[in-house]
């Protein structure tokens, strides 16, 4: 398994594709913060408001308020990061090039014919994933900080700062976990570089709103429950999770989500490479 | 007899059709065991059930006398399909991979491959530059990584310029020679498989149909007359007595092989005919082994 984990992490290193979304990481942070710029200097405080109060009523943003607000700076920034898919957007498409790149140039069947059980060789994927999608969202909260300090400056540290961002970046790590933990999923049940792409494009971009449809459908069948499946969609969690004021049934909630993704991610590539031949 | 390679019963069924059926193979340690079958005959799902990946519907396999699959795979190389190669890594970062995936310790292990399959002066080269005799050539050096005892070639020539093709040949001879490496291979060049090769195994419809020596093979490749009757009768009594002839074999459908006088057919035909024995068919047989592979392949399909 070491021996594994060691050549995993030499191709993550010498992989182009982790540095093309690591560029993209940095780009995307650059451009979210250089759109806060753009709102504070063309916006007065009440037309951000109007805007916000506009947009969560249509549901375009689950955290308005917190985008349209009038004082930006690194410590108000930071958390925002999260609320936009780019970060998971660009673990996906990461994970599918990684994963399922392996069996497009057919790498993975050298690797599987080395001798390996097929639990160490998922296992050894899966955490090396992680790895890169952590390092993906550190550089990205690291890019947020610089380029959000030059732009609007630091700001001012709240009390309970330190606890508070603790807390935050804990529930983000494992919700990102998660989302990796997601596409290796795929990935490894797709097992092909194109088709991985598509669909993580197509569940970025359609999944919120089918889950929505769903929401639709169970309320006007199920009056009486009380679910909201789209609420737990791995995505919306993040974004609704991106605050420093995190409450404990939020805090819970990333958690629970995180870890059950992450779980549940693992048994299905698991059990799927476990079985499967290898073409 | 220490065997690389027993399997026992092997099957391996996709939808609707065997893909291997009831396959029992024994490689000897220390061949060079011949694989040799048309397309889709069930070569490679055979090489890929020995490697690992593809799991058997049922029988069993064992490598080096043992069960333990996963620990004997560790002395295998494997080269199965096609190359599995990294195209955005030079061919020493493939190789680097493949040396850290199985812990070799000695770094000079890359450089050492890549001399031995003729690379030294391509491993900085990105692999997706490589033509395709060069990749195959990659891929032999990764399946050599770790100096395995047991080598699973599929189609290792392939894409090989008549060079190459020698270079591989030597090669695999030499390792074999000197190192003791068994090595299964498949390959559709039979002329070639046939400098190489000791023991060779037929498989069609995914059927291991036969097994054989190189001797058994030079042997059934003798230049012969085949002569074919309608009734054995007095005919071996007519070669021997009249024609004086006793280098011959008696093949079970009343086919008669004859060794020696090849020149007088039309003699031996007109002293089994004098003799009251029907003569459906003479003919002077014998050919390279690569009629002979075609022959036992295509000649089964009817």
């Amino acid at each position: 398994m070491s021996n594994l984990l060691r050549a995993e992490f030499f191709k993550l290193f010498k992989s182009k594709a982790f540095f093309i979304c690591t560029l993209s990481m940095v780009g995307a942070t650059i451009i979210m913060i250089l759109t806060y710029k753009l709102l504070a200097v063309l916006y007065t405080p009440e037309m951000l408001d109007a805007l916000s109060a506009q947009m969560e009523g249509s549901g375009l943003t689950s955290s308005g308020s917190e985008v349209f607000m009038t004082t930006y700076n690194t410590v108000t920034i930071l958390p925002l990061s999260f609320t936009g898919n780019s970060f998971q957007l660009l673990i996906a498409i990461f994970t599918a090039i990684f994963v399922a790149g392996e069996y497009s140039c057919g790498a993975m069947k050298a690797t599987a014919s080395k001798g390996y059980s097929r639990m160490s060789i998922f296992a050894s994927k899966f955490i090396s994933t992680a790895v890169a999608a952590d390092i993906l969202v550190i550089i990205g909260l690291i890019s947020t900080v610089i380029f959000a300090t030059i732009i609007f400056g630091f700001g001012e540290v709240p009390s309970g700062f330190a606890s508070d961002m603790a807390l935050f970046l804990l529930v983000q790590f494992v919700l990102n976990l998660g989302v990796s933990s997601l596409f290796v999923a795929i990935s490894t049940l797709v097992r092909n570089m194109g088709g991985c792409i598509a669909i993580t494009i197509g569940i970025s971009s359609f999944l919120p709103m089918i889950l929505s449809l769903i929401d639709l459908v169970i309320q006007k069948l199920l009056p009486d429950l009380l679910l909201s499946i789209s609420s737990y969609w791995i995505v919306q969690v993040v974004a609704e999770t991106s605050t420093l004021s995190l409450t404990s049934s939020l805090l819970t909630k990333g958690l629970v989500t995180g870890i059950l993704y992450t779980l549940f991610s693992f048994i299905i590539g698991a059990a799927s490479f476990q079985v499967r031949d290898i073409n | 007899m220490e065997y690389a390679l027993q399997t026992k019963d092997l099957v391996k069924v996709f939808p609707g059709s065997y893909a291997v059926h009831h396959v029992n193979m024994n490689i000897v340690r220390g061949d060079i065991y011949g694989f040799i079958g048309k397309n889709g005959a069930g070569k490679t799902t055979m090489m890929r059930l020995v490697s690992g990946l593809a799991k058997p519907t049922s029988g069993s396999i064992e490598i080096f006398g043992s069960k333990d699959l996963n620990k004997q795979r560790k002395r295998m190389g494997c080269m199965i399909e096609n190359p599995g190669l990294y195209p955005n890594m030079t061919a020493k970062q493939n190789l680097e991979v493949f040396r850290k995936t199985l812990g070799i310790a000695e770094k000079n292990a890359v450089e050492e491959m890549l001399s031995i399959v003729g690379l030294d002066d391509a491993g900085s080269k990105k692999v997706k530059k490589y033509s395709l005799g060069m990749k195959q050539r990659l891929g032999i050096a990764i399946a050599l990584l770790g100096n395995p005892d047991f080598l699973v070639l599929d189609e290792p020539i392939n894409g090989l310029d008549p060079e190459g093709i020698k270079d591989v040949r030597n090669l695999l001879l030499k390792l074999c020679r000197e190192k003791q490496i068994t090595i299964f291979l498949s390959s559709h060049i039979l002329g070639e498989l046939s400098k190489i090769a000791n023991r060779y195994g037929i498989i069609k419809n995914g059927k291991l149909i036969d097994e054989f020596t190189k001797e058994e093979l030079d042997l059934r490749c003798r230049r012969c007359l085949k002569i074919e009757l309608e009734q054995m009768g007095n005919a071996l009594k007519v070669l021997e007595t009249d024609l004086g002839i006793t280098n011959y074999d008696v093949l079970p459908d009343n086919t008669l092989r004859v060794f020696e006088r090849l020149e007088d057919a039309a003699m031996i035909n007109a002293a089994l005919v004098r003799s009251d024995n029907l003569v459906k068919s003479i003919a002077l047989s014998g050919q390279d082994l690569e009629g002979y592979f075609m022959d036992m392949i295509g000649g089964i399909d009817e």
